[in-house]
């Protein structure tokens, strides 16, 4: 942080390597403002439920292994709400799990973002039915939709690349809850 | 209180004694599988890793992957081949295509709106196989991922682009041709003679 | 109809059916629920046998046999599925398949293809033959029917349908072999009265709804059933709707009294619900401009003005006219709210001038209230008489009937100033002055007391009889002759064919919309059927709208309560309310324009700016709305459950299939609505509470006395200044203002247009297609010449539907029940 107190090097120029992160060769600084030092923890370590319905989890389970290996990202799957950050809806959310889903999205720990992986995720699919939520997007907030019946791992790894991306966009939201 | 119809005291199940043999002692004492598993562990360190580093290194789809739809452009006029014969919407299972069309002012039947949500699709590739004309087909693209679902719902524009930017080129032409090529062909028979199927 | 009505056994597919004879082997099949497999047979018509797919094995036979032309025998044993017919209809599919287009996926058909069904069913997947495909271009000319003799089977259905059952023949064969095409005369663009009976026949995609044209696939067609809104005959039409719109109508040969025919208006002209002048919020006036305002505050501000009239001018200055068009809900509720609510009786409608006439008529003769028309009147009769009348336009599909009735042996007679659809049909074509029906109708009576072609007993035993013969005396063969202009032997041939008749039928329509009859007709034609002792039911006139009969039992006339019975102290009639000046303060129209369909339009719009408070309830911007200081949205047909009941006296629900538009409420809603801001409720929540109080009404039957009107002849004044007599009515492809509103009946026609005799034309110097001013001395208009021998010379005809060219400003209201003719002259425009 630069003080009024102390002495700037003139000589030094700023320079600015990405947006919103500078460097100071010569003082061998990094200025960033404290949502990109928050934004860039929280996407390179997001810690994903699990969340599988259906046939999409076993698609979601080749992703976690080691030939896709999620690890590279900093996404490591836990099997506790309380320690999670995102949860992965994977597969038919019928209207009897829909109050277990919420559920267990209410006990994650603010931040906390939501994919819906797979076409049943995003909108039902082809249940059009009494017994199925019509997209679980009708009981949580969904950031990625990923469709796909199912999606390849690389695609669920594309949605979670995106919510990266998402995250490192944000401003401000640490410390606030949605 | 509700009373409890099925007890829960634990049974004792006694597992069946282990044949004691020098081996196992030996195993026991030098805890041999262990070192057997961490040499597996180890030996994995020379080995090429398996891992594929997605997003730098991507993987090509197998032929006859089934990815995100596009409706194929005539190569003469370069407008969509689509003919709005509504088969596609009839087979598919989700119900997730609608076709709405109109007459123009030259009386052919022009394809107004062509609307498909991905969110709904199965990818079955029913719509493929049942277009008489080639006209829908399935890209090799799965990086479809999107924020909203609006994004995700394909127009007539959107699926035209999607072939412009997964289905141009020289390599993607192949693959169409092979697999989701037009079945017109097997709606001719000889010069000028009508037949429903050729019985090649 | 069958004389030596003889039951038959026989075994169809090991069923053993018993029908009548003479029945053929397909009817009896299909009647008993086995499908034999046919592409050219239709129930309207006689056998033809083109298409072969309906083959049939019968035992100990050798050869195979067409089921569709062969009459079933007693003991026969019949086969319709073997391996033998598979393989026949294999090839006939086959067969048909050469010189079919392959364009199942633009063709509309596609689904409901017979041929594609048969394809399926019976088609090789292969053909066997080498042939030239045709490649005509379509037909698109015609404004609703596309033809593309391409994917034509020559199954010649259209032709006969055309031909046989509709009696255009607009389409036919044309050329040999190959070449063979259905097609208009000289392969020119069909012009027909465009009823779409052909497009309905086709089993193929060779003539299609034009309007319909490639704007869904069959699949994805919801049917609803609904009964059409136009003429009293309630057909049932099957709508087809795609994602909430009406997207075309069809008639279906197992449902309604239609049977499968319906009209070009039925068809075609159901999308004036989509028209862009539809009203989609309530408007006050305010400053003289319409503005859009809430429910609340429309109702609230009728309200206002309503207790404001009653309490300060009493309720007997409210008036109120009812709606045909409505259902017989929303007319209870009018009638309802103005008796209850309002207190006064001062209740009528456009009926006034038609349905009311002949109901006076009817209870003056036979002592009945209502006389119902049959669907089947005109079959079986002898000899069919009609008056004055273009049945086959404003009842198309009961008009279908005198048509069929005409080819099974009935002597068809019609008296007309205008060549109608049934004049070019008729064996006799008397062509009468108008208004002079009347004189023709005594001249019989007369004919028949001096021939003795009548029960002495039975006639004179009713009331007035010698007034009547006293009344008839004057009316020589002579003077008949002298006054209707038609050939003296032409009317003894006519009259003695009709007098002498075993069965017999006179037929004739009374309307706001026709001029050529008043109460005088009706009276005559009822003195005649009592003279004969044919009983009311020889007299068969239809209500003019889809609920005419229903608003009549509804109530909404000022001297009658629902049910018919008489009420005390008879309110206002239309003639009071709109004719005559100071009569009412406020005036509340729902579902009429009583500005273009009412006659003598400046007296009319003379007392309707002097109101007080005008409030127009309709489902789009009249031409009285325009004036109106209040005006309210209505949900049109379909957009609200209800009945209708046609001119059978048959009730028939409406449904509601499709949102209403904007905020627009049904017609008896708003009523309840109102009367509930009045502060009076009328203690009706549903629909269901309206309906079994509607159910409840208790129809009053008459004392059943016959009696002779024995109304004179008047003759109506004629000046040499106007020479001409105008007859005003409906045409063949519109009714009333309501099918204007139509996008596809106004592609057809869609300007006024007056019909002048050919010789007329030459002496006035009146050129076709060139404008010219009409005049009477109500006032005058500009208009369309259309020469042609329709028309008798001295005789114009006008339809009255369009609202640019105020006909009815020229025409005149006659309340002392003789024909209200216009007497106008033509003067063209250089």
């Amino acid at each position: 942080m630069i003080g009024s107190n102390m002495i700037v090097e003139t000589e030094s120029e700023i320079v600015e390597v990405e947006e919103g992160i500078k460097v100071i060769p010569a003082a061998n600084t990094i200025i960033t403002s404290i949502d990109k030092l928050i934004n860039l923890s929280r996407a390179s370590s997001l810690w994903p439920l699990t969340f599988g319905l259906a046939c999409c989890a076993i698609e979601m389970m080749a992703t976690g292994a080691s030939h896709y290996d999620l690890d590279r990202f900093g996404i490591i799957f836990r099997a506790s709400p309380r320690q999670a950050d995102c949860i992965i809806v994977s597969g038919t959310v019928t209207k009897k799990m829909a109050p277990v889903v919420r559920k267990v999205y209410d006990q994650m720990p603010e931040p906390k973002y939501v994919i819906a992986m797979g076409s049943c995720a995003c909108t039902g699919n082809f249940y059009k039915s009494y017994s199925v939520v019509q997209g679980v997007d009708k009981i949580l907030p969904v950031d990625v939709f990923i469709p796909g019946c199912p999606p390849r791992p690389e695609a669920l790894m594309d949605g979670l690349i995106k919510l990266q991306e998402k995250i490192k966009k944000e401003t401000h939201r640490w410390g606030r809850t949605r | 209180m509700k009373k409890h119809l099925i007890s829960h005291e634990p049974k004792v199940v006694s597992l069946p004694d282990e044949k004691f043999s020098f081996k196992n002692l030996l195993k026991d004492i030098f805890l041999t599988e262990i070192i057997s598993g961490l040499g597996l562990t180890l030996s994995s360190l020379f080995k090429k890793p398996v891992t594929k580093q997605y997003p730098h290194e991507k993987k090509e789809a197998k032929q006859g992957f089934r990815g995100l739809h596009a409706l194929a452009r005539r190569p003469d006029t370069g407008l969509a081949k689509c003919v709005g014969c509504g088969l596609c919407a009839a087979i598919c299972p989700s119900k997730c295509i609608t076709i709405y069309t109109y007459e123009d002012v030259n009386h052919d039947k022009i394809v107004d709106r062509y609307e498909l949500d991905i969110l709904r699709c199965v990818f079955c590739s029913f719509c493929v196989e049942a277009c008489p004309y080639g006209a829908i087909v399935m890209t090799r693209h799965y990086e479809y991922a999107s924020y909203s679902k609006e994004a995700l719902f394909m127009t007539k524009e959107k699926l035209l682009k999607n072939w412009d930017d997964y289905m141009s080129d020289e390599d993607a032409l192949v693959y169409f041709k092979k697999y989701w090529g037009p079945r017109e062909e097997d709606f001719v028979g000889h010069e000028g003679q009508a037949v429903f199927r050729n019985n090649k | 109809m069958f004389g030596g009505c003889r039951m038959i056994n026989l075994t169809i597919d090991g069923k053993q059916i018993k029908i009548n004879k003479g029945v053929t082997i397909l009817k009896a099949a299909l009647d008993n629920d086995i499908y034999i497999p046919h592409l050219c047979w239709d129930h309207r018509l006689t056998p033809y046998g083109g298409c072969r797919l309906c083959m049939v094995e019968i035992k100990d036979q050798p050869r195979l046999f067409a089921a569709c032309s062969m009459p079933a025998g007693d003991g026969m044993v019949v086969y319709t599925d073997t391996e033998q017919l598979r393989k026949v209809r294999s090839t006939v599919v086959e067969l048909m398949l050469i010189h079919h287009p392959l364009d199942c996926p633009v063709c509309d058909k596609a689904g409901e293809c017979q041929l594609q069904i048969m394809s399926f069913k019976y088609g090789a997947n292969f053909s066997r033959f080498k042939g030239e495909r045709k490649n005509a271009p379509e037909d698109t000319g015609s404004p609703m029917i596309s033809r593309n003799t391409n994917r034509c089977v020559l199954c010649g259905k259209c032709v006969r349908v055309c031909g046989e059952h509709q009696g255009v023949g607009a389409i036919n064969f044309i050329g040999r072999g190959f070449e063979n095409v259905i097609s208009p005369a000289f392969e020119e663009t069909l012009d027909c009265e465009f009823c779409g009976q052909c497009v309905d026949a086709c089993p193929v995609g060779a003539l299609g709804s034009k309007p319909f044209k490639h704007r869904a696939r069959s699949w994805v067609l919801e049917s609803y059933d609904n009964i059409c809104p136009y003429c009293s005959v309630g057909c049932t039409v099957t709508l087809d709707l795609r994602e909430g719109e009406i997207l075309r109508s069809r008639g279906i040969s197992t449902k309604g009294i239609n049977k499968g025919d319906l009209c070009g208006k039925g068809r075609y002209g159901l999308d004036f619900i989509y028209s862009d002048a539809r009203l989609k919020t309530p408007m006050i006036r305010v400053d003289g401009q319409l503005k859009d305002v809430s429910w609340d505050e429309a109702l609230k501000y009728i309200a206002d003005g309503l207790i404001d009239i009653k309490n300060k001018k009493g309720a007997d200055r409210i008036g109120a006219i009812g709606s045909p068009r409505c259902t017989v809900e929303d007319n209870y509720m009018l009638q309802n709210f103005m008796r209850t609510v309002i207190g006064t009786n001062n209740i009528d409608s456009s009926a006034r001038f038609g349905f009311a006439v002949f109901n006076q008529a009817i209870e003056m003769a036979f002592g009945i209230k209502r006389l119902p028309i049959e669907m089947d009147a005109p079959l079986g009769k002898n000899v069919i008489l009609v008056f004055e009348s273009d049945v086959t336009s404003t009842h198309p599909v009961w008009g279908l009937k005198f048509l069929e009735a005409k080819q099974k042996g009935s002597k068809l007679i019609i008296v007309d100033s205008r060549e109608t659809k049934l004049a070019r049909h008729a064996h006799m074509w008397l062509k009468i002055k108008p208004g002079t029906t009347q004189v023709f109708i005594y001249g019989m009576i007369k004919l028949a007391y001096d021939e003795g072609l009548y029960i002495k007993e039975d006639a004179e035993k009713i009331e007035n009889f010698s007034k009547l013969i006293e009344l008839v005396q004057s009316y020589t063969p002579e003077l008949v002759a002298k006054i209707t202009t038609i050939d003296k032997d032409d009317f003894l041939a006519a009259a003695s064919l009709y007098l002498t008749s075993t069965s017999r039928i006179i037929t004739l329509t009374i309307a706001a919309a026709e001029n050529n009859k008043g109460f005088n007709t009706i009276a005559s034609a009822c003195d005649l059927t009592n003279f004969l002792g044919d009983g009311p039911k020889a007299l068969q006139s239809p209500a003019e709208y889809s609920n005419t009969f229903g608003l009549w039992q509804m109530g909404i006339a000022p001297n009658i309560k629902p049910g018919g019975e008489k009420v005390e102290k008879p309110g206002k009639t239309v003639y009071e309310m709109l004719y005559k000046k100071d009569e009412i303060d406020a005036l509340f129209l729902m579902g009429e324009d009583p500005l273009i369909t009412y006659p003598d339009l400046k007296t009319i719009e003379n007392v309707i700016s002097g109101l007080q408070l005008l409030i127009v309830q309709d489902i789009r911007l009249t031409e009285t709305a325009k004036l109106a200081h209040v005006v309210l949205p209505a949900s049109s047909w379909s957009e609200k459950d209800g009945t209708f009941i046609n001119s059978m006296g048959r009730s028939q629900t409406v449904r509601k299939v499709i949102m209403e538009k904007g905020e627009s409420l049904p017609d008896w809603q708003i009523l309840n609505k109102l009367s509930k801001v009045m502060g009076q409720s009328l203690g009706i929540d549903n629909l269901k509470k309206l309906q079994s109080e509607v159910d409840d009404i208790r129809i009053i039957a008459g004392d059943k006395r016959l009696r002779y009107i024995a109304a004179p002849y008047v003759e109506p004044p004629v000046t040499a200044e106007y020479p001409f007599i105008m007859v005003t009515g409906n045409s063949m492809q519109h009714s009333g203002t309501l099918s204007v509103m139509s996008k596809s009946l106004t592609h057809v026609f869609s300007d006024a247009f007056i019909q002048v005799n050919t010789e007329d034309a030459l002496k006035y110097g009146l050129v076709d297609g060139s404008y010219a001013t009409l005049e009477s001395i109500k006032g005058k208009t500009v208009i369309k010449i259309r020469v042609t021998d329709e028309v008798s010379p001295g005789v114009l005809f006008v339809p009255v539907h369009f609202k640019h060219v105020r006909v009815n400003e020229l025409t005149r209201i006659a309340e002392d029940g003789t024909a209200p003719l216009a007497l106008v002259k033509l003067t063209p425009i250089k």
